[in-house]
């Protein structure tokens, strides 16, 4: 594990000097990974003050958390390496409640200006939540084998599923209603998505597929990460302007009259087609 | 397992949608803005031609060509009505979404807009999708001339459908600010 994968004296100066120090931690090609995302963490969070800090306070604050994290994560794991798994999963578990600000923060950016869709969002959310805790305890109390929270692993994986549920529903509502999202915002939902769809399914393998599988598939991680920090680097590099909305003409101010004509048009088309399966 | 299998299914699913959302064409401001034309040709709901269909699929056609033909011109034949009921059965559904385009895009900036509603709306349309499926998949399955009789069935409604339509552009044409009234004193 120590050194063995790479040449170190091949690589830039700035590089080379890092992995020196860290060479206990991982082989040459994962410290060049770990590395570059600190580097890219710190530059997105310095380079973030002020403009951007102000737009995505929540946002920045979870990197910030993540950087720290990161940091702190070498010396723990060099002078204290017994202590470094209770460290790596209690500070994923708090990243992962960080993750809920941010998918909060996501929503309330976009929908800003979409009152009614925000609206129609969080009752889903509500829906979502009222299911997932409906489960939680049936789990609980229902004497489940595996019950929720039995390991810190599994408790991440929970967490972050229900992240992908409401992450899925809201591409899913975003798309159906085309709400336009600014270049920046776009950035983060896809970043964001990208890397909490993947934790999702490499905390299953992790937990499920036995230990072999779950090692393979957790080495793919820092390199999804990479992927999603360039996304953040790359989209929030320049203030970019919200895309206009046109004012609502006067037959979409008529809800009512609108939901009408839709709902009678859809169900005369669908009972028509309906009809056309039966003998 | 179960919630494992859960776990995994919901990952994939979000990678999927991700990799949708990402890569397709965002909407530009004139696509989003709905002028009375593209109001009008929304809420019309242009259905093909209900004769058309039944013209297509009409069985004395495949009986002449049996008749008279051999087995090759027979699956050409077969071949080039399916692709015809195809073609009419993607228009209506074409249609329909351009309807359910222009809802959302309408609605979206509303403030009344009411989720039960939207939701019930939103699985008519998923509803709708699925028997779409099921008819086009009957047609690679059972041929063409086979779904003859259901297709009879969509034809009566077709011609209910553009007869509602009509009704609704009178009022929405009417609640537009180009062709509403000039005010009283």
């Amino acid at each position: 594990m120590i050194g063995e994968g790479g040449k170190v004296g091949d690589l830039p100066p700035f590089f080379s000097v890092l992995i020196c120090a860290t060479r206990k931690v991982a082989h040459t090609a994962g410290q060049l990974v770990w590395w570059t995302c600190i580097s890219l963490e710190v530059i997105l969070v310095l380079h973030s003050v002020p403009v951007m800090l102000k737009r995505f306070p929540i946002f920045y604050g979870y990197v910030a958390c993540v950087l720290v994290r990161d940091v702190s994560a070498i010396p723990i794991y060099t002078m204290w390496p017994s202590l470094y798994s209770t460290f790596y999963w209690s500070t994923a578990f708090v990243t992962a409640i960080l993750g809920y600000a941010v998918i909060l923060e996501i929503y309330n950016r976009s929908l800003a200006r979409f009152p009614g869709v925000a609206r129609f969002i969080r009752t889903v959310l509500v829906g979502l939540l009222f299911l997932v805790a409906a489960r939680a305890f049936a789990e609980l109390f229902g004497g489940a084998a595996n019950p929720l929270a039995s390991s810190a692993a599994l408790l991440e994986r929970d967490l972050r599923t229900l992240q992908a549920i409401l992450l899925g529903a809201f591409l899913g509502i975003v798309s159906f209603y085309r709400i336009p999202i600014g270049k920046n915002l776009r950035g983060i939902i896809v970043g964001y998505t990208l890397y909490v769809g993947v934790r999702v399914v490499e905390l299953t393998a992790y937990t499920e597929s036995g230990k072999a599988i779950g090692i393979f598939v957790s080495k793919l991680e820092p390199f999804i990460y990479l992927i999603c920090l360039s996304l953040w680097t790359l989209s929030l590099w320049s203030q970019a302007l919200e895309p206009t909305v046109d004012t609502v003409l006067s037959i979409e101010h008529d809800y009512d009259l609108l939901l009408q004509q839709t709902r009678t048009q859809l169900s005369r088309a669908c009972a028509f087609l309906t009809r056309t399966v039966r003998p | 397992m179960i919630p494992a299998l859960f776990s995994i299914v919901v990952g994939v699913l979000l990678l999927g949608i991700l990799t949708y959302w990402a890569f397709r064409r965002p909407w530009s401001a004139s696509e989003s803005r709905s002028s009375p034309a593209d109001r009008s040709k929304a809420l019309r709901l242009e259905l093909p031609p209900a004769d058309l269909i039944e013209r297509v699929l009409d069985p004395r056609d495949l009986a002449f060509v049996r008749k008279e033909s051999p087995a090759e011109t027979v699956r050409l034949f077969e071949q080039e009505r399916r692709a015809l009921a195809i073609s009419w059965l993607r228009h209506t559904r074409r249609e329909v979404g351009r309807l359910m385009s222009y809802h959302a895009g309408a609605v979206r900036q509303n403030i009344n807009l009411r989720p039960a509603l939207e939701i019930k709306l939103g699985l008519h349309y998923v509803r709708f999708l699925v028997v779409y499926e099921l008819i086009l998949g009957l047609s690679y399955i059972r041929g063409p001339f086979q779904i003859r009789p259901v297709m009879g069935c969509v034809v009566g409604v077709t011609t209910q459908l553009r007869g509602v339509s009509d009704k609704l552009l009178g009022a929405a044409q009417f609640s537009t600010p180009a062709s509403a009234p000039p005010p009283t004193q």
